[in-house]
């Protein structure tokens, strides 16, 4: 039993960094109908910044916060350079334009940074918590990651539900023509969605840097996860998207746990490719919100 | 009228080659071969996940065939290194291949690393005659002459690694009496280990296992079901990466059983760059075999001579520099053995036939021959201590086979003093 609240806990934590990933493509989709699949490629990058900036100044919220501009920058980057000139002939030829930049932002990385693995330092402590005379395998650390996790989704949710911003956006991505003679400036809409993601992609990978290590591929096991997390989720919803992110995290750590750890990719995708077939808009997801 | 002049024209020719056939020596008849140079070709990842470490060994050895070329060369001609970044990719590493057969004109491959990746080449390589020497990889499956004729690997198979493991725990009073628990990476290189283990009748407690890229997030259930088994002793099979989060994810938790881990698995500079300072503490006393003199030995004769081709090359000094050197120095020999006349046929009779006279840094047997070729055949007992240098623990070596049965046995193995100036 006791094993088994371990594995959740354990799960909890490992799920929150794929929640936030699953967060970001969510939200490059809620804005310009497409994955990117370069999200995990940004939020690397972003780290690596980070890494620097931690390095130079020893502060990891700095470190965070400059990972959050660059993050939104290089958003704005990708779009503008490669989104942007490629989606409007060829929606197809956008989405495989991200695998290149993908590809580019790793090859970058290793000539700025090297290819050897480097360490992050957490902010607070990461030694388990110490409670009824045992050690739990959830620290001070995770429970920091977990409520940045929940406090990213609901301000998300309220700036989507609640403010002309997030209408305008969801209008803009939804149908640009009607939007755009409502009076919707929707190219500032799809930026501002590409430039929301590229911080919340970059919050993730510095959550995560620290109970990791980061090299150019590290975090290429993670789009896997996200990418299945938010395809069940409805690729619409944020909710959708944390809560099968965290659920993800889960079902690995229970796998892991209970039969061998090679079984746990297999699961996620059994569990996608059901989805796929029995609730094709995903459970969290509108009617016709994706369409394949 | 024109079909019969172009056959008398193919029969002319035919015949005037087989007069030059028999008029000239069989010499340079295979591809990669002048009389002035020798063309080697190598497969492993520079760049992407595999590439930490191991992109240090092409250029350990390009640094060697350097300083051997300085040196008048090999049987007078010059070693050509042609290195192809596969990126720890199948795919890549099949491209790879072709283009250093076909574009390059390889005379051999050498050092191709990786199970994954050479296992989707050697068949190609053995058609052809190509000789494929010093594998980088403990995949039991390149030891296999009939199979694979012109393949030799170098290092001790995974399974050798595992049944000396298996010797020692089961010997060493410190060791005997512990829980013992496995933890492996899932694969041809986890299945490696289990099969030496069976072999060894080691018996594990609980065993847990991790799918090549898990090590992003911490190994909390894996370390939570060793815990609560009561694991006192956790043999790790796995990467380096994965080795840093193994010790980071135990320290969370508040495990700290004795660790003995693969090889492979622990490079120490690695290690630096992810842990920190928290790697010098994490990995005191872990216990990890080994097959080299170990490389902060400055007084041995290999290491001192290897450390000072590295620096004159500026190259920094770790595991994988020493390596890259190491083998080179092996192959240089084989290529000196293989006479002033060399071809392919008689490179692989030179390994088969006079590999006992090669000397090197490892402190263990080599074994070649016609029946087995497996390279070396065991391993030393070493443990870190807190600046990450292994020391030798046993003055005796445990040697094994690859095969699925039998039990490593202890022996005593003197290694030849090196060559002179290390040149072949």
């Amino acid at each position: 039993m006791t094993n088994f609240v371990d594995y959740l806990l354990g799960g909890f934590s490992n799920g929150a960094v794929i929640a936030l990933m699953a967060l970001a493509i969510v939200l490059v989709w809620r804005s310009t109908r497409m994955v990117n699949f370069a999200q995990v490629g940004q939020a690397m990058f972003t780290t690596y910044v980070a890494l620097t900036v931690q390095q130079s100044s020893g502060s990891w919220v700095l470190a965070l916060v400059v990972a959050m501009a660059a993050g939104l920058v290089l958003g704005i980057v990708v779009f503008f350079l490669v989104i942007r000139p490629v989606k409007n002939s060829d929606s197809t030829g956008a989405i495989i334009a991200t695998f290149g930049v993908l590809i580019a932002l790793q090859a970058g990385a290793g000539m700025i940074w090297g290819g050897d693995p480097q360490g992050f330092l957490t902010p607070v402590d990461n030694s388990g918590i110490e409670f009824a005379g045992r050690i739990w395998p959830i620290s001070l650390y995770d429970i920091l990651v977990l409520v940045v996790t929940a406090a990213l989704v609901i301000g998300l949710t309220l700036l989507f539900t609640k403010t002309n911003l997030g209408l305008s956006m969801r209008a803009a991505a939804f149908n640009p023509e009607v939007a755009r003679l409502s009076g919707v400036r929707v190219n500032r809409m799809l930026i501002t969605g590409w430039a929301i993601a590229g911080a919340t992609g970059a919050v993730g990978g510095v959550l995560i840097a620290p109970v990791s290590t980061i090299s150019p591929n590290s975090f290429d096991i993670l789009l896997v996860f996200a990418f299945t997390a938010a395809v069940i989720g409805g690729l619409d919803s944020l909710i959708g998207a944390v809560t099968f992110g965290i659920g993800t995290g889960l079902v690995i750590s229970l796998v892991s746990g209970y039969s061998d750890s090679g079984n746990a990719p297999i699961v996620a995708l059994v569990l996608l490719a059901l989805n796929l077939l029995l609730k094709p808009d995903g459970v969290f997801g509108h009617h016709g919100a994706r369409s394949v | 009228m024109r079909f019969k002049f172009a056959t008398g024209t193919v029969a002319l020719g035919t015949a005037a080659a087989m007069a030059l056939a028999t008029a000239l020596p069989a010499q340079a008849a295979d591809p990669g071969v002048t009389s002035n140079k020798i063309v080697i070709g190598m497969t492993t990842p520079l760049t992407g996940p595999a590439a930490p470490g191991y992109k240090d060994i092409p250029v350990a050895a390009a640094a060697y065939f350097d300083y051997v070329n300085a040196n008048g060369g090999i049987n007078g001609r010059k070693v050509d290194l042609r290195v192809f970044d596969d990126q720890y990719n199948p795919a890549l590493a099949k491209k790879g291949t072709s283009q250093l057969i076909l574009r390059d004109k390889i005379f051999a491959m050498y050092g191709a690393l990786g199970t994954p990746t050479h296992s989707a080449v050697v068949q190609d390589l053995n058609r052809r005659g190509i000789p494929d020497l010093f594998v980088n990889t403990g995949g039991a499956s390149f030891d296999n002459p009939r199979k694979y004729p012109t393949t030799f690997p170098y290092f001790p198979s995974y399974v050798v690694e595992s049944k000396v493991m298996g010797y020692y725990m089961a010997n060493d009073p410190a060791l005997k009496d512990k829980v013992k628990c496995l933890f492996y990476q899932d694969g041809e290189f986890g299945d490696n280990a289990k099969v030496g283990f069976n072999a060894a009748g080691t018996k594990f407690a609980t065993t847990t296992s991790y799918y090549s890229g898990q090590q992003v997030a911490p190994f909390s259930a894996q370390i939570s079901k060793l815990k609560s088994a009561g694991c006192e002793l956790v043999v790790f099979f796995g990467v380096t990466s994965a080795t840093a989060q193994l010790l980071g994810t135990a320290a969370k938790s508040g495990f700290a059983p004795t660790w003995m881990i693969t090889s492979v698995g622990s490079d120490p500079s690695v290690l630096k760059g992810s842990l920190g300072a928290a790697a010098g503490p994490l990995l005191k006393g872990v216990y990890a075999p080994s097959f080299l003199v170990p490389a902060q030995d400055t007084k041995n004769a290999y290491v001192s001579q290897m450390k000072v081709i590295a620096s004159r090359a500026g190259l920094e000094w770790n595991f994988y520099t020493y390596y890259g050197i190491n083998t080179a120095y092996v192959l240089a020999q084989a290529l000196k053995a293989a006479g002033k006349n060399l071809t392919r046929k008689g490179l692989i009779n030179a390994l088969q036939t006079k590999s006992k006279n090669f000397r090197s840094a490892a402190i263990v047997p080599m074994v070649i021959n016609s029946k087995s070729h497996q390279g070396l055949t065991g391993y030393y007992m070493g443990q870190y201590d807190a600046n990450l240098d292994i020391q030798r623990l046993t003055n005796y070596v445990m040697l094994a086979t690859s095969s699925s049965s039998g039990i490593a046995k202890k022996a005593t193995f003197r290694p030849a003093s090196p060559t002179k100036k290390l040149l072949p």
